[in-house]
């Protein structure tokens, strides 16, 4: 994985290390002035090993969560990554036709494999090269009536191995390839397990010039040449001689692809794969389309077009593209069209749409037309650098996980973060006695920070270590069901990987939050009131003192040159700690805090108010709307209303009301505010603010400000809140002395109990949220299975290569088949291709000038004329109902309908896999009802011209994902040689037929054309069982938050055993029997779990009701429904887990004995 | 008329081991309280007298000897038994005060006739009345920590008395106090002691709160040192 975030993980790790080596740099400076401090602050830790020990497992949550994600990140990444490299081998580079359409079945003429090899022979970056035939052919077992259908056969040159691994059997031994025999097969272990066979065994190979029995020469791993190439539809692979192959295939001389290895071993440099690609690319492209591109490029006008866009764009465009533009600009002036240098230029794919955006803003679409059909000519042969390419699909792939984890469980590290903040809180409490004494004696706050934040750093480190090594653990567990997630049919298998970057990363990353955490929290501690901590009494801060205007603005001068004041002070005063000081502060990041705390200082005692708190919300939120991000507008608004409720607090202190009653009144209102404005539909405001761009971001911060505003809520309404609990379990007498106990307790130490209330709140908040969503889409897929199947019954994939050419008469003429059974049958296949939309649309020109890749789709009229599936959208002009538009296609070659794809997505999980085909003008969220369009659909031959389309619809997201146009079996007609063969079949049965029994006696029937089937039903089932183990997956994840929320409960019940030791005693004095105080503690932290569970329940199901009714405008047909068996499994684990945690100390509680208890002190 | 024994210690014996410590703190001691006597336990720290009155009561268990309430040996009621004793026929006043800080003064006082199975409205009544009897009407409704010492501790008498126990133990209840506010809460713990016939065992360091007893039991080294009637009573 090689980003988090966006951001690069080398970069990260680096800036981690770095400011945790900085951190520890500055204790150490701290620590060698002051050892006193130093030794205060370490002796701690061994005075209460069982204290300790519970530190640290508070502390290392939130690091073990980090090291799980990563580790998950890290896994996805290196098993795409594995798999790439074992089935590709030594292959670097493929060498292949332009492909229009994979199953049209182009081959590089002998004079181009001859110049290829002749080209990388002489090369001495290149290890070797490997004509060979690629493609998809039955084979049969006749001893066990076993096929394997969909799997690949491979020709190869057998002379040239050089450079290429050698085939192993699954023994480990190499097969000595000179041994392989004219009518010999090597199969890879996936087929052998397929077809059950073994070596010595008869095949059966099904070819277009007939069946041919082979000889199983060995069966050998499923890596190199024997592995697969892209994502079929099997792994297993055969292989043979190449000229046998091309015999069996009747193609002469002829191949499909060379493969290339390249010098480095299995994994060699991205500059040699690009130097290398790039130079035989240059070779295989065609002299006479440059030579017309050079002279279209070198027209004055388009010359000083491309100058000015780059004189005009010096700054903003990226250094490498504007070298590669002068480079463009230098050549066709001085050099001419057969220059490598040009030919390199106009093979770049960013310099070309550059070219054609200059050409598009200039008004000169002819030339851009022009241009584009000529570089679609460019290319003779296609080099592809397909190691690289895949590899970086993996780090993208394993990216895109990392984050969906990290925002996710951003919840749980924020949790984590609260949690080593109530540990300290609570350590600072149990020592707040000695605390007060050291002050009274002399301490200085600051030497109090400093022994607190010692301790804390040895804390840290210890749990951070502990934490990744957790953190390992429960990724390891976790992959166990992400490997039960991954498909059979993906071409990778999970196997656990992770960087040691990685694990830097996390402890790093573990260490320098938990200092940061333990710091405030220290700082907290220190302003405790002297006597007040000396009597152990509830805690109470000492306000900074308010110094003058003057003195303010002085300390911000001073603080805007910090660094040079302080060595002012030490020539002028010597004072030697300025010297220390004043270097730290030269730190870009010390000095901004120092000058930070300083405006803070300047401002504070008019934030007090709050109107100055809402004025900054106000100009928050004014910038929010003209970034038009709905995250800035939202934290903008939501300061401004924690500014009123200062504001209101400020206004009721200066009445007669009790300070309770003024808290209670501010932060309900407060609270409450921000619940409504966080709750309300996402476009609620549009009227007032126009639509505002929200993305992942907002899902966290709704996360944190609706569970902080309803904690803030409930626990200045406790006993609103808790009047059910206690009227309904306080008329049993036994309980009555109990729950007054318990009730009372938690509400009293509002600060505690709320920070654990919003530790369960958050994490259920999240699981709820993600419960409800996959539960819609499941539900979805379970209740519109026609809006995906089409109403079909079974889905069948033949090979390309073995077309059928009358489905129909084929089924008539097939003796086990009865056409009786079908109600429909019909064929299609899929093409890539380009496209690109002819505007203006509605009155608005289209910026996008240049093809982009879509996904044609062909279907035939039966299927047109019966599918059930959907459209978001259409042209009313061609149809009142879905089933219209559709028939439409079928009558009219030149109209299609659109992908849902091509609708602009902002799915901020959706990794950047390349750009597809989009439309401008309109939107997922739009009516129904929209307006149809022109696009323009081009074929890479060249050979014809672009032919135009019209779009009359746009599908249903939930089957048609993908970027396509969709049409009936003539809609390419024009563009290509000869009609592409139908690979897809769908087949209605009649009611009453048994699927399973036709889908068998099809592929029975159809085996000569490597017949493929699956029932739609069992395609159902396998997304929803997927949708369920990624829950599972989730849950499992988030369960390392819950683990934090239990966690806190333990810590704060442990620590209520000892604060309350006399009042144990005394309850134990005036009748309290064991059980009533075990029975008390576990009462005390069930409610606080269960509200915490409550409001998450109750805060996740509005959320996810928000988000399913902004996706349901994109997304028709998705419904809120409560997961009551999630529910009911979430409340029951947290809440068990939670008694759990509680009853040990609860235990030990009850057990001491009164006087015991009375005597503590 | 002969007086009837409330409480009887015989052979009392404790010791506090710690790993390298031992301290006898009770070493033999034989004691009978009457009922409706009110009687001082005093002598220097260390001699045994908080000891001697959590052992009595039940708080704490002893190494050897016998505690009979009312007839009823202590030692054979389980814990769950003990606690239900105390909760109907004992109450505890202690020199911290030892008010939960989270109730109010009113929650406190009813807190033991909760625990005795008083229904909520009756229980609420009394302790209001009790501390009405205390002179705390006013402050019901009061967190301790917005009370004064001497207001906490008749809190913790009207606590003490609020299910009319036989027994109040009291471990140094004025030893908080100011002279003035200790008078008045010794004062009004020999008005309810008369007024009630509730047998009253104070432990105490002080002179005067010995004066105001009937009976004084000097303690010294864990045994009892002298015993005499010639306080108040």
């Amino acid at each position: 994985m090689e980003n988090l975030f966006g951001v690069p993980m080398g970069g990260l790790t680096i800036g981690m290390t770095v400011t945790l080596l900085l951190f520890l740099a500055i204790l150490a400076i701290f620590a060698s002035r002051n050892r006193v401090l130093l030794k205060l602050g370490i002796r701690n830790i061994p005075r209460r090993r069982a204290q300790t020990v519970l530190i640290i497992i508070g502390l290392m949550l939130s690091t073990a969560i980090i090291a799980s994600a990563l580790a998950l990140g890290d896994t996805v990444s290196s098993s795409i990554r594995n798999s790439a490299l074992d089935s590709l081998g030594a292959t670097d580079i493929t060498i292949e036709p332009p492909q229009f359409g994979e199953r049209v079945g182009e081959y590089l003429t002998p004079e181009q494999t001859h110049s290829v090899l002749d080209l990388v022979d002489d090369d001495p970056r290149v290890d070797g090269a490997m004509p060979q035939v690629r493609t998809e052919l039955p084979i049969l077992n006749p001893a066990n009536q076993r096929a394997s259908v969909g799997s690949s056969v491979v020709g190869v040159d057998t002379a040239r191995m050089a450079g290429f691994d050698q085939f192993r059997t699954d023994r480990g031994e190499v097969f000595p390839i000179s041994s392989l025999g004219r009518m010999d097969l090597l199969l890879n272990e996936d087929m052998a397990d397929e077809l059950k066979a073994n070596a010595g065994d008869e095949l059966t190979v099904v070819t277009p010039t007939g069946r041919q029995q082979f000889t199983v020469a060995a069966v050998v791993e499923s890596k190199g040449l024997a592995g697969v190439r892209g994502n079929p539809s099997s792994r297993a692979v055969g292989v043979m001689h190449l000229s046998t192959l091309q015999e069996a295939l009747d193609i002469q001389d002829s191949v499909n692809r060379i493969e290339i290895s390249i010098q480095g071993g299995l994994r060699p440099s991205d500059d040699l794969s690009d130097q290398v690609a790039g130079d035989l690319q240059l070779d295989f492209i065609n002299s006479e389309v440059a030579d017309q591109l050079f002279m279209t490029f070198s027209d004055p006008e388009v010359l000083g077009l491309i100058e000015d866009y780059v004189a005009e764009n010096e700054t903003s465009l990226q250094a490498d593209l504007r070298a590669n533009l002068q480079d463009l600009i230098d050549q066709l002036k001085t050099g001419d069209a057969a220059a490598r240098d040009f030919r390199s230029q106009i093979t770049d794919s960013r310099v070309v749409a550059t070219v054609a955006l200059v050409l598009g803003n200039a008004g000169r679409s002819d030339l851009t037309l022009g241009a584009t059909l000529l570089l679609a000519q460019l290319e003779v042969l296609n080099v592809s650098e397909v190691k690289t390419n895949l590899l970086e699909i993996a780090n993208t792939v394993g990216s895109l996980f990392t984050t969906i984890f990290g925002i996710f469980g951003s919840f749980s590290i924020m949790v984590g973060l609260l949690l080593i903040f109530l540990v300290f809180v609570m350590l600072a409490a149990s020592r707040t006695t000695e605390m007060g004494i050291a002050r009274a004696i002399g301490t200085k706050r600051r030497h109090l920070v400093q022994s607190f934040v010692f301790e804390g750093a040895v804390y840290a480190f210890a749990s951070s270590i502990a934490g990744v090594g957790l953190g390992l653990l429960a990724s390891l567990a976790l992959i166990q069901i992400l490997a039960r997630i991954v498909p059979d049919d993906v071409n990778f298998s999970i196997s656990y990987g992770l960087q040691p970057r990685s694990v830097l990363l996390s402890f790093a990353a573990g260490m320098v939050i938990t200092l940061i955490t333990v710091s405030i929290s220290a700082y907290r501690v220190s302003r405790l009131n002297i006597a007040v901590a000396i009597r152990g009494l509830p805690e109470e801060f000492v306000p900074n003192p308010t110094l003058t205007l003057k003195n303010r603005l002085i300390q911000l001068l001073l603080a805007l040159i910090a660094p040079f004041y302080q060595f002012y002070l030490l020539v002028a005063k010597s004072n030697t700690r300025a010297l220390y000081v004043g270097l730290l502060q030269l730190i870009p990041l010390v000095w901004g805090i120092v000058i930070v705390i300083a405006v803070i200082r300047l401002l504070s005692p008019y934030v007090r108010w709050g109107w100055t708190v809402s004025a900054v919300g106000v100009l928050i939120t004014i910038f929010g709307v003209n970034q038009l991000s709905e995250a800035i507008f939202s934290t903008g608004a939501s300061v401004i209303v924690i500014g009123l409720g200062m504001l209101i607090s400020f206004i009721l202190h200066k009445t007669a009301l009790r300070d309770e009653v003024v808290s209670r009144i501010s932060y309900s209102i407060m609270g409450a505010l921000l619940l409504v404005f966080w709750l309300l539909p996402s476009n609620a405001l549009d009227s007032l603010t126009g639509e505002l761009n929200g993305n992942i971001e907002m899902f966290v911060l709704s996360g944190v400000f609706v569970t902080a505003a309803a904690v803030w809520v409930v626990m200045y309404n406790s006993e609103i809140v808790l009047w059910p609990i206690n009227k309904s379990l306080g008329s049993i007498g036994g309980l009555r002395p109990v729950l007054k106990a318990a009730l009372a307790y938690p509400m009293e130490s509002r600060f505690r109990t709320g920070l654990t209330v919003a530790m369960f709140a958050l994490i259920v908040f999240t699981l709820m949220v993600f419960a409800v969503i996959n539960r819609a889409f499941s539900n979805t897929t379970v209740d519109n299975t026609d809006r995906i199947t089409g109403g079909y019954d079974i889905v069948a994939g033949i090979s390309g290569d073995l077309p059928i050419d009358d489905i129909d008469e084929a089924i008539a003429e097939a003796p086990n088949l009865d056409p009786g059974d079908f109600l429909v049958v019909g064929g299609s296949t899929g093409l890539p291709s380009e496209a690109r939309q002819l505007g203006p649309y509605l009155g608005e020109e289209i910026s996008e000038l240049g093809f982009q890749p879509v996904n044609v789709s062909i279907f035939q009229v039966s299927i047109l004329t019966t599918n059930l599936w959907e459209l978001s959208h259409f042209d009313p002009e061609y149809g009142n109902t879905d089933a219209e538009i559709w028939a439409a296609l079928a009558n009219d070659p030149d109209l299609v309908v659109a992908g849902a794809g091509v609708l602009p997505s902002d799915d901020p999980f959706g990794g950047d896999f390349g750009q597809q085909f989009t439309v401008q003008g309109i939107e997922a969220s739009d009516p129904q009802s929209i307006k149809a369009f022109d696009v323009e659909l081009s074929s890479p031959f060249g050979a014809q011209e672009p032919v135009t389309k019209k779009v009359i619809g746009i599908a249903d997201p939930l089957r048609f994902q993908e970027s396509s146009l969709i049409g009936n079996t003539d809609l390419i007609a024009d563009l290509v040689p000869r009609d592409p063969p139908l690979t897809t079949y769908r087949f209605r049965l009649a009611p009453g037929v048994d699927p399973d029994a036709v889908s068998a006696a099809l592929e029975t029937a159809f085996l000569d054309n490597n017949f493929d089937a699956i029932l739609t039903a069992d395609q159902i089932n396998d997304q929803v069982s997927a949708n369920q183990a990624f829950n599972l997956l989730f849950q499992g994840y988030m369960g390392l938050g819950l683990l934090v929320g239990v966690a806190s409960l333990g810590v704060v019940s442990f620590r209520a055993v000892v604060e309350r030791r006399q009042a144990i005693g005394m309850l134990r004095a005036i009748g309290f029997r064991a059980s009533m105080i075990r029975t008390s503690f576990l009462v005390e932290s069930s409610i606080i779990a269960l509200i915490g569970i409550g409001l998450g329940l109750a805060l996740g199901a509005v959320v996810s009701w928000n988000l399913l009714n902004d996706i349901n405008e994109n997304f028709e047909g998705i419904r809120f429904s409560v997961p009551w068996l999630t529910v009911a499994i979430i409340v029951a684990v947290a809440w068990i887990f939670s008694l759990v945690t509680t009853y040990f100390p609860a235990m030990q509680a009850s057990r001491i004995y009164p006087a015991e208890a009375l005597r503590y002190e | 008329m002969e007086q009837e024994p409330i409480i009887i210690a015989d052979k009392l014996v404790k010791t506090y081991k710690s790993r390298t410590l031992s301290v006898a703190a009770l070493r033999g001691v034989d004691l009978a309280v009457n009922r409706g006597e009110m009687v001082a336990v005093m002598g220097p720290s260390g001699s045994g007298k908080t000891t001697l009155l959590n052992c009595m009561s039940g708080l704490d268990i002893i190494d050897s000897g016998s505690v009979t309430i009312a007839g009823q040996a202590l030692a054979d009621l389980p814990d769950d038994a003990l606690s239900e004793y105390r909760a109907r026929s004992m109450g505890f006043i202690f020199q911290l005060y030892n008010l939960l800080p989270v109730l109010s003064a009113l929650e406190n006082v009813e807190m033991p006739l909760l625990v005795s199975g008083e229904k909520p409205a009756h229980a609420r009544k009394l302790a209001l009345d009790k501390l009405a009897e205390v002179g705390m009407a006013d402050w019901a409704d009061h967190k301790p920590s917005e009370l004064s010492g001497g207001q906490q501790q008749r809190v913790t008498i009207a606590r003490a008395l609020v299910n009319t126990p036989s027994i109040v133990w009291a471990d140094e209840p004025t030893g908080n106090l100011d002279s003035e506010n200790a008078n008045d809460v010794m004062d009004l713990l020999c008005r309810l002691n008369q007024v009630n016939n509730q047998t009253f065992v104070i432990v105490t360091h002080t002179q005067e709160v010995g004066d105001r007893a009937e009976r004084i039991i000097h303690m010294r080294d864990g045994m009892i040192e002298n015993d005499t009637d010639d306080g108040a009573g």
